[in-house]
C-alpha cells in the first residue's frame, strides 16, 4: 500500500476531502463535477430505469428478443448506458430457470439499470454464499423457494460484463398498462433474490 | 474476529436498518458520496480504465476481509474505495504520498475544513478556517 | 423491432471511452468448447476467480475482445469468455447442488483446452 499509516488510520471523512482539496488544487477535479455525479446517482439513476426495460420486454416480444440477444444495444436504446454497464448481459427467468447476480471478488453492478447496489450485496457473506450455495442462501436468506427442478444460473460479475435478471411476469398483471407494469419491479427481482408475484402466494394461506 | 462470511444477509441488512430500496438514501453520509463522486469523475475525464480502480477495490477487499463487527458495513466499504483510489492515484503518479499526508491531517486537526469546497469561494485552499 | 441490429459496440449515449477492442486473430475457442480454468487466473489476473481455478467448464459464449486489467502497453486486447461450470466441477462431487449452473467471465490466457 502506498498509503502512511497516518493516512490509513485517519478518519475516511479527512480523506476524502484531502482528495478533493488536491485533485482540485491539480485542476483535476471541481466540486460541480463531484456534485453532478453524486445527484445523478441521488436521483436519476436508480431501478426505475430496469424496470421500465422489464415492463417493455413484457409488453413488447421483439423488445424482449433484442433486450436477452443484445442487453447493451437494447437497454442504450433506453438511454440506459455508460460507465459500469458498458456491457450487458440480460438474463431471463422462466419455469425452467432462476438466474441470480453476484459479485464474487467486489461490488459490480448494473448501475445504469440499478442504479448502486444495495449493502447486502457488496457484504462478504453474501458474495460467498449466493456463488456456492444460491438456493439454500435463496431459501433462507432471501424467502425464496426454488424447487429442485427449477435450474439456478449464477451470475459471477468477473469482468467486463454486467448483468441483469429479466424476472418473470407474475400472474394477475394481464390487463395492467406498461407503467403499471414498470411500477410493481422491484430492484431486487432484477438481482433475482426476489420473485415477484410470491407475495400473493402468501396472501392465499 | 470472526470471519466476516459468518454473518448472515440478515445481519448486513439490519446493520444498516430498513428500508433497503426506495426510501433510503443512495448515501449514507457525506464523505461516502464524496468518495464515490471523486473516482467516478475522474474516471469520466479519461485518467484511468475503469477496471483499474476495480482491480484495486478488490485487492483492498481482500485485505479487508477480517473486519471490525462494529463499523457499519458501508462504512467499510467505502474505506476499501478510498483506500483503493488513493493506491491508484499513487499508481498512475497523480497524487504525490506526503503531500496526501499533509492535507489529510490539516483536514484531521482543523486547519483545513468543507467550507473550502463551496462553490463561489475561490482559492479555498490557502486560506485557513 | 426487428432483431437485425448490429452488434457494435458505438453507443449513442456513450459518454465514456469504449473497452472493447478489434483483433486480428480469432478467439481461440468457441462456443460449446470443453475447457480448464488455469494458474493464471490467479497469477495473471489476481484471484478472478480463484475459487474455481482447475475447473472444468463449457464455452458458453464468446463476449468479445477488450482491454483486460492487467493490460500494458503492449497488449492490444483479449478476448473474454462466458464460461459455465456446474456447481460440482467446482466444489468436488459431493457438492449438494445437483442443478445448478455457474458462469463466469474469463479470460482467454486463462483457459486451457481439454
Amino acid at each position: 500500500m502506498s498509503e502512511t499509516p497516518q493516512v490509513s488510520r485517519a478518519d475516511p471523512k479527512d480523506r476524502a476531502r484531502a482528495l478533493q482539496s488536491l485533485l482540485i488544487e491539480q485542476g483535476l477535479a471541481s466540486t460541480d463535477a463531484i456534485d453532478e455525479v453524486v445527484s445523478k446517482y441521488e436521483q436519476e439513476i436508480g431501478p426505475m430505469n430496469g424496470a421500465r426495460a422489464v415492463a417493455k420486454a413484457w409488453t413488447d416480444p421483439d423488445y424482449r428478443e433484442w433486450l436477452l440477444e443484445d442487453g447493451s444495444a437494447a437497454l442504450d436504446d433506453l438511454g440506459y448506458t455508460g460507465m459500469e454497464g458498458v456491457d450487458m448481459g440480460v438474463y431471463e427467468n422462466t419455469s425452467d430457470v432462476h438466474n441470480v447476480i453476484v459479485c464474487t471478488l467486489c461490488s459490480c453492478f448494473p448501475w445504469p439499470v440499478l442504479g448502486l447496489p444495495p449493502t447486502w450485496y457488496k457484504s462478504p457473506p453474501y458474495r460467498s454464499k449466493m456463488v456456492k450455495h444460491p438456493r439454500r442462501t435463496l431459501r433462507e436468506e432471501f424467502d425464496v423457494d426454488v424447487s429442485e427442478d427449477v435450474e439456478i444460473r449464477v451470475w459471477d460479475t468477473s469482468a467486463e460484463v454486467r448483468y441483469m435478471v429479466l424476472p418473470q411476469r407474475p400472474a394477475g398483471t394481464e390487463g395492467m398498462s406498461e407503467e403499471e407494469l414498470a411500477d410493481i419491479v422491484t430492484r431486487d427481482s432484477m438481482i433475482g433474490v426476489e420473485r415477484l408475484g410470491d407475495e400473493h402466494v402468501e396472501d392465499l394461506r | 474476529m470472526t470471519d466476516e462470511v459468518d454473518r448472515t444477509i440478515e445481519e448486513i441488512k439490519d446493520a444498516v436498518g430498513p428500508p433497503q430500496d426506495g426510501d433510503r438514501l443512495v448515501f449514507d453520509a457525506p464523505w461516502q458520496a464524496r468518495a464515490f463522486g471523486l473516482v467516478v469523475t475522474l474516471y469520466r475525464q479519461g485518467l484511468f480504465e475503469w477496471n483499474e480502480f476495480q482491480s484495486r477495490l478488490i485487492e483492498q477487499v481482500q485485505v479487508d476481509a477480517f473486519e471490525d463487527q462494529e463499523e457499519d458495513p458501508e462504512s467499510v466499504y467505502y474505506r476499501q474505495w478510498i483506500a483503493a483510489f488513493e493506491q491508484l492515484l499513487a499508481d498512475k503518479e497523480l497524487l504525490d504520498d506526503v503531500a496526501l499526508e499533509e492535507r489529510t491531517l490539516e483536514f484531521a486537526h482543523g486547519e483545513r475544513d468543507a467550507s473550502e469546497f463551496v462553490v463561489g469561494e475561490e482559492g479555498g485552499h490557502g486560506h485557513t478556517h | 423491432m426487428t432483431t437485425g441490429h448490429s452488434h457494435s459496440h458505438s453507443h449513442s449515449h456513450h459518454h465514456d471511452h469504449d473497452v472493447t477492442v478489434e483483433l486480428d486473430e480469432e478467439p481461440r475457442f468457441d462456443p460449446g468448447q470443453r475447457v480448464r480454468l488455469n494458474r493464471a487466473v490467479i497469477e495473471k489476473y489476481k484471484r478472478r476467480p480463484e475459487y474455481a481455478e482447475g475447473a472444468d467448464g463449457v464455452v458458453e459464449q464468446v463476449r468479445g475482445a477488450y482491454l483486460p486489467p492487467t493490460a500494458t502497453d503492449e497488449i492490444e486486447g483479449e478476448y473474454l469468455y462466458s464460461v459455465r461450470f456446474r456447481p460440482r466441477q467446482i466444489w468436488g462431487d459431493d457438492h449438494p447442488e445437483k442443478n445448478g449452473s455457474v458462469y463466469i467471465d474469463v479470460w482467454e490466457d486463462a483457459l486451457d483446452e481439454r
